[in-house]
C-alpha cells in the first residue's frame, strides 16, 4: 500500500470516520510495515501539535465556513428573486402542474427525492439520475413505457430507455432479493440492500453496469457489445459470456465467484482470468487472490440463507439486514465492537428473535441486549461496555 | 465529531445539491469539512491555505452542481479535489 493510501486511512482514523474493514487493514499494515508506523506518527504529530493544536476540535473552523456558505446562500436567494427569478418561479409552477397532471394521468409511481429517504431499503426502487424514482413493488404493467413487472412484483423487465433516461439504479430492500432482466436479455439476481446501476437502452457500444452489494449475473451473449461490471475499490469485471456472483461486502473486501464461462477481473493492482468454480477476492489496496469456492456457501443467499462466521456485531447487523426486513442499529462504539464472537446461520422466514436467542453463539448469554424501538428498528448493544 | 453518512444519504445529498438545495451542501460540508481540511493541511502545511482550499472546494461543488454525479463517492471526489488544488498551490 502506498503512502497516499496510508495517509488517507490515518486521516479517517483521526476524524473517527473509519470503517471496521479499513481499521483492520490499517492495523495490519502498521503491524507489518515499520515505515507505516513512522508515517502515522508523523501525521498525528503534524495534525495535533504546533499551530494545529486544537484544530481537530471542530468548533474552530465551522463558523467561518458557514458564514461563507451563508453569504452564498443569501446571494443565491437574492439573485433568484431578482428579474428573471419571478419568471422562473412561474415556469417551475407550470412545469410542476404539467408533471403532476402527467403523473396522475399515467398513474406512474415516480416521486421526488423528498420521499426517497422514507422508502430507501424498505421497497425495491428504480432511481434515475434526476433523483426521481419508481417503487417497483407498485408498478402496473403497461403504465410505464419500457418497464414491466413480474406477477409477484419481485422481477422487473427492462425494454429500453425509461422517461428518456439511458441509465438507472436499482436499490433493493432489506430482507428480499430482486430479479432484473435487462434490455439485452442479461439477468441479474440482486441481493438485499444492494445497488446496481445499469443501462436501459440496447444501442450503446458496450454494456456497463456497476454493483455495490451482492448480485448473481447471467450475461446474454453478444460479441459485438462487451459486458463490463464496475466494482468499488477500482474493481472491474470484463465478461466474456458467462454467469457469476459478486459480493462487494465479502469479509470487508470484494469477491467475484465464477459459475460458468469466463471473466477477466481487475482491481487496480493487477488482473486475473477466472475459470469456473474459482473465486477472485481482494481487500482494499491488495492484489487479487484466487481460490476454489463452495457453491452452497457462496450462492446460498439466493435461497435466503446467510452464514455468520467469526463476526462482530456490525458484521452481524449487515447480514441481518440482508436476511430480515428490519433496520438494525448497533448501539456500541466501533472501537469496542472488535470481538469476533458470533457464529450462526440466518434463514429468511425464520424468527429474528429465535435467531438472537438460539443461533447466535456468545461466550456468555448476558453479554448483549436487544430491543425493537417504535420504528421497528432492532437495537443491539453490549451489557458491559469496557 | 462528523456524522458518518451512509451511501444512501450521500446519494440523496448529491441529488439535493444538484437541485440547488443549499441546506444539503451545508450537511455535506459539516460531514466532511474536517477530513478535507486535514488532508489539505498535510499537503500544504499551512492552516490558512488549507482552510482556503477547503472552502474553495465547497464553493466549487456549489457552482459545479449540475455536473455532480449522484452515484459518485463523495469521499473520493473530495480527496481528488484536495489533490488537484494543492498541487497548484505555490
Amino acid at each position: 500500500m502506498d503512502k497516499e493510501q496510508i495517509t488517507q486511512l490515518v486521516i479517517d482514523e483521526l476524524v473517527g470516520d473509519i470503517t471496521p474493514e479499513d481499521a483492520a487493514m490499517l492495523k495490519k499494515i502498521l503491524a507489518e510495515e515499520p515505515d507505516a508506523v513512522t508515517l502515522r506518527q508523523d501525521i498525528i504529530r503534524l495534525l495535533t501539535e504546533g499551530d494545529m493544536k486544537g484544530a481537530l476540535d471542530e468548533e474552530i473552523s465551522v463558523e467561518r465556513a458557514l458564514t461563507k456558505l451563508e453569504k452564498q446562500k443569501g446571494k443565491t436567494r437574492k439573485g433568484f428573486f431578482r428579474g428573471p427569478g419571478t419568471f422562473i418561479i412561474i415556469l417551475i409552477i407550470l412545469a410542476a402542474t404539467l408533471l403532476f397532471y402527467k403523473q396522475w394521468q399515467q398513474t406512474t409511481i415516480s416521486k421526488t427525492s423528498a420521499d426517497l429517504q422514507a422508502t430507501m431499503y424498505k421497497y425495491p426502487l428504480l432511481m434515475f439520475t434526476d433523483g426521481s424514482f419508481i417503487r417497483l413493488d407498485k408498478i402496473n404493467d403497461n403504465k410505464i413505457a419500457n418497464l414491466t413487472s413480474g406477477k409477484q412484483h419481485n422481477t422487473a423487465f427492462i425494454h429500453g430507455a425509461i422517461n428518456q433516461f439511458e441509465k438507472a439504479t436499482l436499490i433493493t430492500a432489506r430482507g428480499e432479493n430482486y430479479q432484473l432482466v435487462l434490455s439485452d436479455g442479461s439477468t441479474l439476481y440482486v441481493g438485499p440492500k444492494t445497488s446496481v446501476t445499469f443501462f436501459l437502452g440496447h444501442t450503446g457500444p458496450r454494456r456497463e453496469i456497476a454493483v455495490s452489494g451482492q448480485a448473481f449475473v447471467e450475461v446474454a451473449h453478444d460479441p459485438q457489445r462487451p459486458f463490463i461490471v464496475d466494482l468499488p475499490q477500482e474493481g472491474k469485471i470484463q465478461v466474456l459470456g458467462t454467469s457469476f456472483n459478486i459480493n462487494t461486502e465479502h469479509q470487508g473486501g470484494i469477491q467475484v465467484a465464477l459459475k460458468g464461462g469466463s471473466v477477466k477481473v481487475e482491481n487496480g493492482q493487477g488482473s486475473t482470468l477466472l475459470t469456473p468454480g474459482y473465486a477472485a477476492s481482494w481487500q482494499k489496496g491488495t492484489t487479487i487472490d484466487t481460490v476454489k469456492f463452495d457453491d452452497k456457501v457462496v450462492l446460498s443467499w439466493q435461497q435466503g440463507r446467510y452464514t455468520c462466521s467469526k463476526a462482530t456485531l456490525r458484521d452481524l447487523a449487515r447480514v441481518m439486514e440482508c436476511c430480515y426486513r428490519y433496520p438494525v442499529s448497533i448501539d456500541v462504539p466501533a472501537s469496542v465492537d472488535t470481538s469476533r464472537f458470533i457464529d450462526g446461520e440466518l434463514v429468511r422466514g425464520t424468527s429474528i428473535i429465535d435467531f438472537l436467542n438460539t443461533a447466535v453463539i456468545f461466550p456468555s448469554h448476558d453479554k448483549f441486549k436487544y430491543y425493537f424501538d417504535k420504528d421497528s428498528t432492532l437495537h443491539i448493544s453490549l451489557n458491559h461496555v469496557p | 465529531m462528523s456524522h458518518k453518512l451512509t451511501i444512501a444519504e450521500e446519494r440523496l445529498l448529491l441529488i439535493k445539491i444538484r437541485k440547488g438545495d443549499i441546506e444539503a451542501l451545508e450537511i455535506l460540508f459539516m460531514s466532511y469539512r474536517q477530513r478535507v481540511f486535514l488532508d489539505a493541511y498535510l499537503r500544504l502545511k499551512d492552516q490558512a491555505a488549507a482552510w482556503s482550499v477547503t472552502t474553495e472546494i465547497y464553493s466549487w461543488i456549489w457552482q459545479y452542481k449540475p455536473g455532480l454525479s449522484p452515484f459518485t463517492s463523495i469521499k473520493l471526489m473530495l480527496q481528488e479535489e484536495v489533490k488537484k488544488r494543492t498541487i497548484v498551490q505555490p
